[in-house]
């Protein structure tokens, strides 16, 4: 069973490595999201992320059997923070392994966009003069989600 | 038919609750607890468009029935990841 978690937590990119690592994974290649200082020319001063839990679990869970439909060979984790979280923080970690590197690059790229379009997690960016809840606002949202 | 809906992200805040009960007429779809709830919370409104829809930890379409007792979740655009 791949591992996947939404947590509190600080996240720990060597333990998405650990979980995927194997003698047979010649590459493993690693994506960590992280809160960066400013968006729109707007200076950004922390980051508060919301998850509908249990469904970002599930959703995340079917990302992981989708990526072992596609990419046999490859093993993917994927860890989600919520909570207040300040500049350079890591939102989320994913790592991803096979025997050869392309395999790997692919499939950790396809987690990461699949899960920015179906798991129930959303940011809310705190500015020095407010805060903006950030929503995904193409009009195909429902499509993309429903797949 | 009575049926909970559960709220998240700016949906949550514009309701100020996570969750509430609705008396809604037997055979409404999503889309019409949604209607419903609009009229309470005219800011849902303009949102129609963009709304996701879940049950059961999955994603609904608006056409979607529901049943005595169930769990609708209603959710802006995702934003996670980084």
């Amino acid at each position: 069973m791949s591992l996947i978690r939404i947590q509190s937590e600080a996240l720990d990119l060597q333990e998405v490595i650990d979980a995927v690592s194997h003698p047979a994974a010649g590459a493993v290649v690693t994506f960590a999201g992280v809160v960066r200082d400013h968006h729109d020319g707007r200076r950004v001063t922390a980051m508060a992320y919301e998850a509908y839990g249990s469904m970002a679990e599930h959703k995340l869970r079917q990302i992981t059997a989708e990526v072992a439909d596609r990419w046999p060979d490859v093993r993917v984790a994927i860890l989600h923070r919520t909570g207040k979280l300040e500049i350079g923080d890591a939102s989320v970690m994913i790592a991803a392994s096979a025997p050869h590197r392309a395999e790997a690059f692919d499939a950790c790229e396809y987690a990461i966009d699949t899960l920015k379009q179906v798991v129930p997690i959303w940011k809310k960016e705190a500015y020095e003069d407010g805060e903006v809840w950030l929503e995904h606002e193409h009009r195909l949202a429902q499509d993309q989600a429903l797949g | 038919m009575e049926v909970q809906v559960r709220f998240f992200a700016r949906y949550r805040e514009l309701v100020g609750s996570g969750s509430l009960a609705l008396d809604v007429p037997s055979g409404s779809t999503a889309a019409d607890v949604f209607d419903s709830l609009a009229e309470r919370y005219p800011a849902l409104r303009e949102m129609r468009q963009s709304t996701l829809m879940a049950m059961n930890e999955e994603f609904v379409r608006p056409e979607t029935r529901l049943v005595e007792g169930a769990e609708l979740v209603l959710m802006p655009p995702v934003s996670g990841g980084a």
